[in-house]
């Protein structure tokens, strides 16, 4: 079965290695830019990262009419000059026509970035990058970071609070956990996969569940910031009383029928403490182990 | 296949294809920046090497001589970028912050086909701040006055690994992609194979309670904590195709994710002493077992556009299979943990009605859960304490509808919605007698949650430059499952910017998040015949937001900004004890069990968040940027009974941290440019004051380009 499977690598590697040999010579010759007469003005915008991007009136659909404009205002003197016509900029149904086949972009129609009117031009910059340089603050968390963040300034507040994930420190990235392209409409899998694609460890399975967690991550945790510890969205204890009773017999009560007797804060300050496997647990229908 | 075969295979394939891009790069002009960095950094102020600082647990420094507090290392940069006529046909990125944290990328383009690989490390010390946390480093972590049986363990922690004070954990990510373009196929088929992975590995503070049948000894030696390894491996592959045939675009996409946890599993019987005697029970007992398992996906997705109408379709399948069990699983015949998801959607979006689009949705979701059940001794409904309440399935299904329109007013659009979430579980309870089960009405998960929501989604461009953005939306549930869903919500989110031509950059926001649910309560008794009486749990939660930003560029050379944002978390819910625990009354769960409500507790924090920075190109050569971030979180995470209990840095947040950044960069000959930056942090802890710290680094760097 291994050979097998090693040979099968080797063909498939072999096979893509032809495919790009045979390419190589159309790859190596001078890219077509037919935007020559673009260029004569547009000399920064000329610097395009795919070749298929070259032909400036596929996304700029008015820029023979723009070009012309611009050559008739030239030749004509004073008032004779005839009106701007400014070059339209790509709307995403542009760019679509080609990328809507990719995986990550067939959805877009339906994305909760389209819907909210963002244009692909508005985080996609195709001459050149949105976020050119960082400032020495934002040089760990790294430009994709601080390209979302130009929009998403409330979540960008999140991750200076106490507890966090380490986006600005550069341990974690926005598209790390988030699609772009995507639509919550869309999703497939599990509830937690968003957070278990990283946090195995604790996704089980588990003989004994805890459901909050087994049913979604965000009944306990806030996962951009928070001010608790571990990304809690509620301190310790009244994330845990919200849901549970303090058992009379149990955690420093003797049982009284009273029911009301002190419990220090020796008990109450950290639930997870003695209930350490929170998440579920192998053994312990109570998680305490 | 074994996980290593695996790796060998994809490496093997990866190598073989790997000469194609490269072959593509052949007459591409490479020019980049090669940055040597010198870093001097000290933590001036705060805990020393023994102890994790606040600003330590995501800046974990470690100089050439491996002092953590004050000293010096080297760094590169690397930034290279090959090109032709056509496109970038390779580009490498590495950047490195210290040992500890650095990543890099590499790409490789032709017509045909793409190549990509990266890594990153991060190293973590949020456990060595939590250590800090830990019951006997807390005055009122411990309380000698518990005495009785079942609680006297509260009075004494003891900590198995008392030598080791620092925790942390290192993740490193790595991947490899290989994607076949359109132009191999003939331009109607696209693939690609991802392998990603990810070794984590460290130690953490683990704790735990024994069960009271598991010693012999002392009550007072059931409370532990102790030096948990960590050490864990994750490895991906992926495989998707995406084509185009006769308009359709369809899309598959296939993983095995193989996480396998390395660290050597231990059980109570580890720590076991002349002081802590464990009963045969206790010695079988696991500690935080970590199970090695598989994911295995499988998604299929649709999408087709007839006319003005688009259809987008998928179906997922994915199963999660343990792999390996802990002794106590295996002895009670408890060989199969495994959870199966299957999900669905089909979204329809239609502009066929002149001025209206439509949409519809319905997104459906199934998890079972096939793990073995019973499994007697272990896992039994039917025995004492071996079952709380078993997820055997939870089917959802959501479904909405929506109108847009494009109101001529302020050049609006304007969405209006409905949703329904429909969530059906289904539960296995404890049958137990004689005291051994949570009955479903002392509980307050609930089989079904049935809940609707309308919204508004308004954006409009009233004039040019100006972007209003306002959703709100109201959310009501016939049923809840949990006190943590809404019963009633009412959300907002709003935010007004203004671009203008001259590059300014303006805009405010409010976002407002009120959940409430008092649709939950605990019943005293379940016997039909018998009167019951119950008790409310009455949940209110909000979360406020709200913030203004302004980029202003002074000058064509000199551009800042300046934000200010505050976030308000607001939490109210009853606090509520019963006599006994849940499952214990008597036989056949018949008689009373009293509740309680002893208290209201409310948690309010306020955060505030204010940012300040700039930037400057002098001339040509010369360029200056700075920052200054200040964030405050100030409040109480409880009040009466449970405030008036907790140790003093438990109870309230009451910190500041400053964080000043200054950075310059010279070039000094077209191919040499000089840099150097000053980063100051300081955390100011009022809470827990001996978290308060400071920070200072310098970089000097030399960037040869070329």
């Amino acid at each position: 079965m291994r050979r097998l499977a090693v040979l099968l690598a080797v063909i498939l590697g072999g096979a893509l290695q032809a495919g790009a040999w045979a390419a190589a010579p159309m790859a190596a010759k001078a890219a077509p830019i037919k935007g020559d007469q673009c260029v004569e003005c547009h000399k920064t915008e000329a610097n395009t990262s795919h070749a298929f991007h070259g032909e400036c009136n596929s996304c700029h659909l008015n820029a023979g009419d723009h070009a012309k404009a611009h050559e008739a205002r030239e030749k004509a003197k004073g008032s004779a000059k005839p009106p701007k016509v400014v070059a339209t900029k790509p709307e995403s149904a542009e760019c679509l026509a080609c990328h809507e086949s990719d995986k990550r972009r067939m959805h877009f129609a339906i994305a909760e970035h389209n819907k909210a009117g963002v244009q692909c031009r508005d985080c996609h910059g195709n001459h050149t990058p949105k976020v050119k340089t960082l400032n020495a603050g934002m040089e760990k968390g790294g430009k994709t970071t601080a390209l979302c963040a130009t929009c998403h300034q409330d979540v960008l507040a999140k991750f200076s609070m106490v507890s966090h994930h380490p986006v600005k420190e550069g341990g974690a990235t926005c598209t790390g956990c988030h699609d772009p392209h995507a639509s919550k409409q869309a999703t497939l899998g599990a509830a937690t996969a968003q957070c278990t694609s990283c946090h195995q460890a604790v996704r089980g399975p588990h003989a004994f569940e805890h459901p909050p967690a087994a049913e979604d991550c965000k009944n306990c945790h806030d996962p951009h910031g928070s001010p608790n510890k571990r990304l809690l969205s509620v301190a310790q204890p009244m994330q845990c009383l919200q849901c549970h009773s303090v058992a009379g017999n149990r955690h420093g009560q003797a049982g009284t029928v009273s029911n009301a007797q002190r419990i220090t804060g020796a008990v109450l300050r950290d639930c997870s403490s003695c209930h350490g496997t929170i998440h579920g647990s192998s053994a312990d229908q109570h998680l305490r182990f | 296949m074994n996980s290593k075969t695996q790796m060998k295979v994809m490496v093997v394939a990866v190598a073989s294809a790997f000469g194609a891009p490269l072959h593509a790069a052949e007459g591409a002009v490479f020019s980049g920046e090669a940055t040597a960095k010198l870093y001097s950094f000290d933590y001036f102020k705060g805990a020393g090497t023994n102890s994790t600082q606040f600003l330590e647990r995501y800046n974990y420094q470690q100089g050439m001589g491996g002092d953590q507090r004050s000293g010096s290392y080297l760094d590169l940069d690397l930034n290279i970028v090959g090109r032709n006529a056509q496109r970038n046909v390779f580009e490498l990125e590495r950047e490195g912050f210290g040992a500890h944290n650095h990543r890099g990328k590499v790409k490789a383009n032709s017509d045909t086909l793409g190549f990509t690989g990266y890594y990153t490390n991060f190293r973590s010390a949020t456990g060595g701040l939590g250590f800090r946390y830990n019951p006997n480093a807390v005055a009122g972590g411990t309380d000698p006055t518990y005495v009785s049986a079942n609680s006297g363990y509260v009075a004494l922690f003891n900590n198995d690994s008392p030598g080791q004070t620092l925790y942390k954990i290192d993740r490193s990510t790595y991947g490899l992609g290989l994607a076949l373009k359109p132009a191999l196929f003939g331009n109607s088929l696209a693939a690609a194979i991802n392998y990603d992975g990810y070794k984590r590995d460290g130690n953490r503070f683990a704790s735990y309670v024994t069960g009271g049948g598991d010693i012999t000894g002392a009550v007072t030696t059931r409370w532990r904590g102790f030096d948990m390894p960590v050490d864990e491996r994750m490895n991906r592959y992926t495989v998707s195709l995406n084509g185009s045939p006769g308009g359709f675009n369809l899309g598959y996409e296939g993983s095995v994710e193989k996480f396998d946890n390395k660290a050597r599993n231990l059980g109570m019987a580890d720590f076991a002493s002349a002081t802590f005697l464990l009963s045969a029970g206790g010695l079988t007992r696991p500690l935080h077992f970590v199970p090695d398992s598989t994911l295995v996906t499988n998604n299929f997705r649709f999408a087709k556009n007839y006319g003005s109408t688009a259809v987008a379709a998928g179906y997922g399948l994915s199963v999660l299979d343990q792999d390996s069990f802990a002794q106590i699983q295996q002895t009670n015949g408890y060989n199969t943990g495994k959870i199966t998801t299957n999900s669905a959607y089909l979204n329809v979006t239609s502009n066929a009605l002149t001025g209206v689009g439509l949409e519809g949705f319905v997104k459906y979701n199934n998890r079972d859960n096939d793990s073995t059940f019973p499994a007697v001794g272990l896992l039994n409904a039917a025995a004492n304490q071996q079952l709380g309440v078993r997820i055997d399935r939870i089917r959802s299904l959501n479904y909405g509808l929506a109108a847009t329109f494009r109101p001529t007013a302020l050049k609006s659009t304007v969405t209006a919605g409905w949703k329904r979430e429909d969530k059906d579980r289904n539960l296995t309870w404890s049958t137990a007698a004689a005291g051994g089960s949570i009955q479903p009405q002392r509980s307050l998960y609930k089989d079904n949650t049935v809940s609707d929501e309308l919204y508004v989604n308004w954006i409009a461009r009233p004039m040019p430059g100006v972007i209003l953005r306002v959703i709100p939306s109201y959310v009501w549930a016939n049923e809840t499952g949990m006190v943590t869903e809404p019963e009633k919500a009412f959300n907002l989110k709003a935010k007004l910017s203004y671009a203008a031509a001259n590059g300014m950059l303006v805009s405010g926001y409010y976002n407002h998040k009120e959940n409430k649910n008092a649709n939950n309560a605990f019943f005293n008794n379940i016997a039909a015949s018998v009167a019951t009486t119950s008790i409310t749990q009455d949940l209110d939660k909000t979360q406020e937001a709200a913030g203004i930003s302004l980029n202003l560029p002074v000058s064509e050379w000199i551009n800042t900004h300046a934000s200010l944002s505050w976030m308000q978390d607001d939490f109210a819910s009853y606090y509520l004890s019963s006599d006994r625990r849940r499952f214990e009354p008597g036989v056949g769960n018949a008689t009373t069990l009293n509740f309680l409500t002893r208290d209201r507790s409310t948690y309010k924090i306020d955060t505030y968040v204010l940012n300040l920075g700039g930037d400057w190109q002098v001339s040509d050569e010369l360029r200056w940027n700075g920052g200054y971030t200040w964030s405050r979180s100030k409040g109480n995470v409880a009040s009466g009974l449970i405030l008036a209990e907790l140790p003093t840095v438990d109870g309230s947040i009451s910190s500041a941290v400053h964080s000043l950044n200054l950075g310059v960069d010279y070039q000094l000959k077209k191919n040499l440019k000089l840099k150097a930056s000053y980063v100051y942090d300081y955390n100011k802890d009022d809470s827990y004051t001996a978290l308060t710290g400071g920070y200072h680094t310098l970089m000097m760097g030399v960037g040869f380009g070329f």
